[in-house]
């Protein structure tokens, strides 16, 4: 019998033991995609759990309270604080890096790309290392908040770039060569044409590079200087009270009150982020209905 | 019109992507060992056509179908058919060319097998003769002469009309009954295209060949039957040699002697 | 003009600033200054649970990913993969939190022979971490296959595991393999998590039940003690060099993945 013919015999049927195969590697491929967020919900759930056997939650709040700005509210606003200035500083860099690269062809774009893209496999404490000689020993900020503002930037400035760079070549080349044709020039058309354009693109990059500074701990590690004693620390604010750091220096306290604190400060710094990534998603999202429709 | 025991019968065919009606009940006989031409202008159909017959039109997302397309008798639509088995049945060869690039040459004449698992229905690996179902499937497209020496090259390092009649060695390397082509021609240049059609004429006593084109003089060339869509309707189903000499329709008139399409 | 080379100057100067300080750091009085156990430990334990990490989330990543680009219906895919992805946004301190406060001591109680602080620990944290760049990036991979390489493999009646394993995945294979790069590349850097987690052990040996001195953590842990000390400096400098070269490796093969699309 030729191949042809003994498959025509056996009809137009699976036979059920392969269908069932296929079926189980898909089942298989569905559990293995929701096995890390279960998990990760559960293992967030049984933190959640311990702060909460911890701790009474009104003597939290009114510890939380009385202990002013050396407590988990002042770290908060240190944060804020912290957050705020890093982007200040970042997101001009980003962004005119981004309008350099996308700009007309010149020698050596495509290194400072490449330079670019590497800078995002530098591991995050190696910012910390520049920021502490750069700006606390070089530039004699000390332990301040501002070097922590500036390390912070480097550290985000191609998260600011990358989603400009997109959002830039996103602009349709028409709109510029409208622009062009009305006599502006490049800075013109570019400052009043191409950027309000992609200003929505860019933005969500600002908030990824938000999210981003607010949790980064590791360079704030060096930077802080948790090793020198705190009366060193100089009028420029301290980087010692920002949400991750004070979550890490609560850690190594043994007392468990201390301990439940750091979780309260978990659910501040997630809470935040969830506003912040919400807030992001739906502004690409009306963002890309607008360019679509 | 009806014949006696068809390949393919097809009754009632309709076909839509998402809420848009791409094809409205369409009846024909596919005789078996016979090409058979589709033609009509680009978006009357007749690619979601054949797609249907061998069921790859239902890989599309929100795609949907309805009536009959029966194989021997059996509709392929029946709850207990595996597209699988089907599709071993009934090849297709594409728009373009599309060998695997990860692939030699030999490899991709045999990849069908690869992917259906050995050999035979049952064995493994050890059941085929390798080296000559691919010489049998090269030689059958006449490549064999063209790469025999370097069968373990990769498949893209071939010319697209090379790719091409490597992927119809590869359709036939399963040894289907019929054969679906979607415009096997849309991406070559004349002398690939002639030397395709050459082959056409080879295959035909072997295989029911369904040929989707919008060439109309290579349908006029090739097949035995021609059937021209138009906006998603049959409008005529008729012997090529009737067909393009006293059509029976007006819009077929008007289309094949280039009045629009 | 000049405020944009400036900006674009800055990613450059940051790094000129990065490796001379490193260089420079390192050595004191004409001599490359080591951690007190010499460097192999520390890089040893680096890829030791770095590597573990991988071991985890790889496999897993991998099939949620195949999930994603071959199963899912487009409207689940929508919530599941930003789902996915939004374990790689929590703060790492977040994870640190729970690898001290819920998985070590979870472990312990399991598994009397690991320690609370101990590689496993921060393996199976970082390996929730890193796993929806293995996960995502795959997904990219798998959707960067051409649509006419899954047709041909399924009109050659090839069922959707055998597609995969045949046609997709060997198509998509630098881009997964750059995916897995990228994720241990993330992995070694990662600070919080391998400083609270991975313990705290001067000799730093290479079982993961117990402690683990990874590079990152002799940093991290270094600036709890002192200022920096040279020997930081030379771990820095060992940590930059690893990660860069992982990510090299993974950035050319991202780009030779755009020979097929």
């Amino acid at each position: 019998m030729t191949r042809a013919e003994l498959r025509r015999s056996t009809g137009l049927g699976l036979p059920p033991r392969r269908q069932f195969r296929g079926r189980l590697f898909a089942v298989g491929c569905l559990l293995a995609s929701l096995l890390p967020v279960v998990v990760g919900a559960l293992l967030l759930g049984a933190l959640l759990r311990q702060g909460a056997q911890m701790d009474e939650p009104q003597a939290l709040i009114q510890r939380l309270a009385a202990s002013g700005a050396d407590g988990l509210l002042g770290s908060v606003a240190g944060s804020l604080w912290l957050v705020s200035l890093s982007i200040f500083i970042a997101m001009p860099l980003g962004v005119g890096a981004a309008v350099h690269l996308e700009g007309p062809r010149r020698t050596g774009r495509s290194l400072l790309a490449l330079n670019m893209a590497s800078l995002a496999a530098v591991p995050s404490v190696l910012y910390g290392i520049v920021g502490l000689e750069l700006f606390v020993r070089a530039l004699h900020l000390g332990h301040s908040l501002v070097a922590a503002a500036m390390t912070l930037a480097l550290l985000v400035m191609p998260i600011v770039a990358v989603a400009a760079r997109a959002a830039l070549r996103a602009v349709p080349d028409e709109l510029r060569e409208a622009g062009y044709a009305l006599g502006a020039t490049r800075w013109q058309v570019t400052r009043q044409v191409v950027l309000p354009a992609a200003l929505p693109g860019i933005f969500s990059g600002v908030i990824l590079a938000i999210a981003r500074a607010f949790g980064e701990a590791a360079p704030l590690l060096l930077v802080a200087g948790l090793a020198v004693s705190s009366s060193e620390s100089t009028t420029l604010g301290d980087p010692e009270h920002v949400l991750p750091l004070h979550v890490f220096e609560l850690l190594a306290r043994p007392h468990e009150a201390a301990q439940a604190d750091a979780i309260a400060g978990v659910v501040v710094l997630l809470g935040t982020l969830m506003v912040l990534s919400t807030w992001a998603t739906r502004l690409r999202h009306r963002h890309e209905r607008r360019r679509d429709g | 019109m009806e014949i006696m025991d068809p390949k393919l019968r097809i009754r009632d065919l309709s076909a839509w992507y998402g809420e848009r009606q791409v094809l409205e009940r369409i009846s024909f006989d596919v005789p078996a060992a016979r090409i058979t031409a589709i033609i009509g202008p680009s978006g009357c159909g007749k690619s979601t056509f054949i797609r249907c017959i061998n069921r790859m039109h239902e890989l599309v997302a929100e795609a949907r179908v309805r009536g009959r397309v029966e194989l021997d008798g059996h509709d392929v639509y029946s709850a207990t058919v595996a597209p699988e088995r089907l599709r071993r049945r009934v090849g297709m060869v594409f728009q373009k060319p599309n060998p695997f690039p990860t692939m030699s040459i030999r490899d991709n004449v045999l990849a069908g097998l690869r992917l259906t698992g050995g050999g035979a229905l049952r064995g493994g690996d050890g059941d085929v003769d390798g080296d000559g179902v691919v010489e049998q499937a090269l030689r059958a497209v006449a490549l064999w002469d063209e790469v025999r020496d370097r069968l373990h090259r990769r498949a893209d390092t071939l010319s697209a009309g090379q790719q091409q009649r490597l992927c119809i060695a590869r359709a036939l390397a399963v040894e289907p009954e019929v054969l679906l082509m979607d415009e096997p021609c849309a991406s070559l240049d004349p002398i690939a295209t002639a030397r395709v059609e050459d082959l056409l004429g080879d295959l035909r006593s072997r295989y029911t060949i369904v040929i989707v084109t919008h060439n109309m003089q290579q349908a006029a060339r090739v097949s035995d039957r021609t059937g021209f869509f138009l906006e998603g309707r049959l409008v005529e189903f008729e012997d090529t040699d009737i067909m393009f000499t006293s059509p029976g329709d007006r819009r077929t008139e008007d289309y094949i002697t280039g009045r629009f399409g | 003009m000049i405020a944009l080379r400036v900006s674009a100057a800055a990613p450059v100067l940051l790094s000129v600033a990065l490796v001379g300080l490193l260089v420079r750091g390192a050595w004191s009085e004409g001599v490359l200054v080591l951690p007190a156990h010499g460097l192999l430990p520390l890089v040893l334990g680096t890829l030791l649970v770095a590597g573990l990490a991988a071991v985890i989330a790889v496999p897993v990543g991998l099939l949620a990913a195949i999930y994603l680009g071959e199963f899912s219906s487009p409207s689940r895919r929508r919530w599941l993969k930003p789902l996915l992805e939004l374990l790689a946004g929590v703060p790492t301190i977040v994870y640190g939190l729970i690898a001290v406060m819920v998985v070590g001591p979870w472990l312990h109680r399991v598994f009397p022979s690991v320690q609370v602080h101990s590689g496993v620990t921060a393996a199976l944290v970082l390996s929730l971490m890193v796993l929806p760049t293995v996960s995502s990036l795959t997904d990219d991979a798998l959707r960067a296959v051409p649509r006419e390489l899954r047709e041909a493999a399924l009109a050659l009646g090839a069922s959707r595991l055998r597609m995969l394993r045949v046609v997709v995945l060997p198509a998509a294979a630098p881009g997964i393999v750059a995916a897995v790069m990228l994720a241990v590349s993330r992995a070694m850097g990662e600070t919080m998590i391998m400083t609270l987690a991975a313990g705290d052990l001067p000799s730093g040996g290479l079982d993961p039940r117990q402690a683990v001195k990874t590079l990152t953590s002799h940093v991290g842990h270094g600036a709890l003690v002192e200022p920096l000390d040279a020997a930081m400096y030379t771990a820095g400098g060992a940590l930059l060099v690893v990660s860069l070269l992982t990510h090299a490796v993974a950035h050319r093969l991202v780009r030779r993945r755009g020979r097929w699309s």
